[in-house]
């Protein structure tokens, strides 16, 4: 009469518990990844910042002035510089030689303002705006991330991106399009400058040919892609320094990897931009005129 | 062994925060140029760390090449856009080779010194801040290393050895955009009337240019990459400082190189393969 007379009913195991493992686990810390997981934090960054930025309180233009100058100083020696530059080279001896062995010199005004307007003066702006003010922003907010300046903020209950990103952003964004309209001023000065003894045609020529060449169409292309270049560079720059690692080379690989990004994605834009808007817009395909 | 014993050459910081304005641009220049120096006389001592300048190299080769044919390779995509519609309301967009074949004097010179300021030089000076900041530059000098040798002269001497495959791999990069985008995107010609046009308008001087501009290219930035980094000071942020400043004035350095260099070949002969 004990327990071993009565029949024993034989339950099942429970079954060792099955630890549900995520995709995210698997493929954490591997570089895709990570890639995939930076381009999200961005893109969510973007959409934050402008959010933030387009409703009220609209406490950012403050800062996003000072933020502006500071950029707008910053760039504007190292891309008068590369412009003049670049415009004696490459539109001189590289754009102005093709027209005058082609024996039509006097269009070298046109050639060098389309082919600015449309590619050259884009990515040299994108180029130096990216390696100057971008890097300078991951600079300045990866130090703050490893002086523990942003914990400080969180703990006294300051909205880090409302105070540091969203005035970075707005200023990159608004501050591109100036510094790139101002480059093409400066290429359009030293062309005016020099080229008429370079060639041997008066200044009037290189009028008709630069304003006869020009359309509206191009002017808001140009536009329009800096705005998009200028934002990129301040959501880039900001991701990067709110995220680098708090090691001695963490803000300067994060600022390295800022340039890498937004160098790839000014490129990125310039190949595929013009594609689309050129044959969107097929009055813009005048050959430059004389 | 005791023979090879280095005599140390390093060109420290100034002392305290350099001046601002036009003048302390200038002293940071001056500086710039003695430390070009230094590191060129100390270049010859550095064979000495082979394994470590190819190590430099591998890495070079492994991360930053990928980035170079496809940055090269939308190079060409924009040349081609451009060119196509220049030449095709002319009608003539059957000679779209012949502007591909020419944009390399542009593109390749051009290129090659964004992607190389951005990612290898970038690196260089986060490296070499980083060890500075963590003392491991004084380290090396008191264990009788020279670190004008074994930190800088082995990067430059790697940017050296990374030159030719730079060239070849971005050449072959901006020829593949050129092809994807004039013959798959566009359909603007066949593509053996491109290819015609392309390289009767791209022999043997141009790719001798490439190889000169972009040797001159790397070298200048790799030593002011090293400068920038040998001369950090204070905390992590300043690695971060240090990097944007190196960059800034990278950026500038490129383009004049590039200008000029494209002045010296292609001033007098513009090497097009039009007119007598």
């Amino acid at each position: 009469m004990s327990t071993l007379d009565t029949p024993r009913v034989r339950t099942a195991p429970a079954p060792a518990p099955v630890r549900k493992v995520t995709a995210e686990e698997i493929l954490r810390g591997t570089q895709g990844f990570t890639r995939i997981q930076n381009a999200g934090g961005m893109g969510a960054l973007l959409v934050t910042s402008f959010r933030l930025a387009l409703t009220p309180p609209f406490s950012w233009w403050k800062g996003a002035i000072v933020d502006g100058s500071l950029m707008l100083r910053r760039c504007i020696m190292p891309l008068l510089v590369s412009s003049s530059v670049f415009v004696v080279g490459f539109g001189f001896f590289v754009l102005g030689g093709i027209t005058e062995v082609l024996g039509a010199s006097d269009r070298e005004g046109g050639a060098v303002i389309i082919g600015l307007l449309r590619e050259m003066a884009i990515w040299l702006t994108g180029m130096i705006f990216a390696g100057v003010a971008g890097s300078a922003i991951a600079a300045d907010l990866g130090a703050r991330k490893v002086r523990e300046e942003l914990d400080a903020l969180s703990v006294l209950g300051v909205d880090k991106t409302r105070v540091l990103v969203v005035p970075k952003v707005m200023a990159a964004t608004l501050i591109c399009p100036v510094l790139g309209f101002v480059s093409i001023l400066g290429i359009e000065v030293v062309n005016f400058a020099l080229a008429p003894s370079q060639f041997g045609w008066s200044p009037g020529v290189l009028f008709a040919s630069s304003l006869g060449s020009l359309t509206a169409p191009d002017i808001w292309g140009a536009l329009i892609r800096y705005l998009i270049i200028g934002a990129m560079v301040g959501v880039v720059g900001c991701y990067k320094g709110l995220t680098c690692d708090a090691g001695t080379e963490g803000v300067g690989r994060a600022v390295n990897q800022t340039i890498v990004i937004t160098f790839f994605g000014v490129w990125m834009l310039d190949a595929f931009f013009n594609l689309a808007y050129l044959s969107l817009f097929p009055e813009a395909q005048v050959s430059f005129k004389g | 062994m005791a023979t090879t014993v280095p005599t140390t050459t390093t060109v420290d910081a100034p002392a305290g925060r350099a001046p601002r304005g036009a003048g302390g641009f200038l002293a940071e220049m001056g500086h710039l140029v003695a430390f070009a120096g230094a590191t060129l006389r100390a270049m010859p001592g550095s064979v000495l760390y082979l394994a470590e300048a190819l190590r430099h190299v591998s890495a070079m080769i492994l991360t930053t090449s990928p980035l170079l044919f496809v940055m090269y390779g939308f190079m060409g995509i924009v040349t081609m856009n451009t060119g196509y519609f220049l030449l095709f309301p002319l009608g003539a967009a059957d000679y779209l080779g012949a502007i591909g074949g020419f944009g390399i004097h542009v593109s390749a010179v051009i290129m090659f010194s964004y992607v190389f300021t951005a990612k290898v030089c970038g690196g260089f000076v986060a490296e070499i801040g980083a060890m500075r900041i963590n003392q491991e530059i004084d380290a090396y000098e008191s264990t009788g290393v020279d670190p004008l040798r074994f930190v800088v002269g082995t990067r430059i001497l790697a940017t050296l050895f990374y030159i030719p495959i730079a060239a070849v791999v971005g050449l072959l990069g901006y020829t593949a955009g050129c092809f994807l985008d004039a013959i798959v995107i566009l359909n603007a010609t066949d593509s053996a009337g491109y290819a015609r046009f392309h390289w009767s308008s791209h022999g043997l001087r141009d790719l001798w240019f490439v190889i000169t501009t972009v040797a001159l290219t790397g070298v200048v930035t790799a030593v002011t990459a090293c400068f920038y980094g040998m001369r950090t000071t204070g905390g992590p942020a300043a690695v971060g400082a240090a990097v944007a400043q190196a960059v800034k004035i990278n950026l500038v350095l490129a383009n004049i190189v590039a200008a000029f260099t494209v002045i010296t070949w292609y001033a007098v002969d513009a090497g097009v393969p039009i007119g007598g």
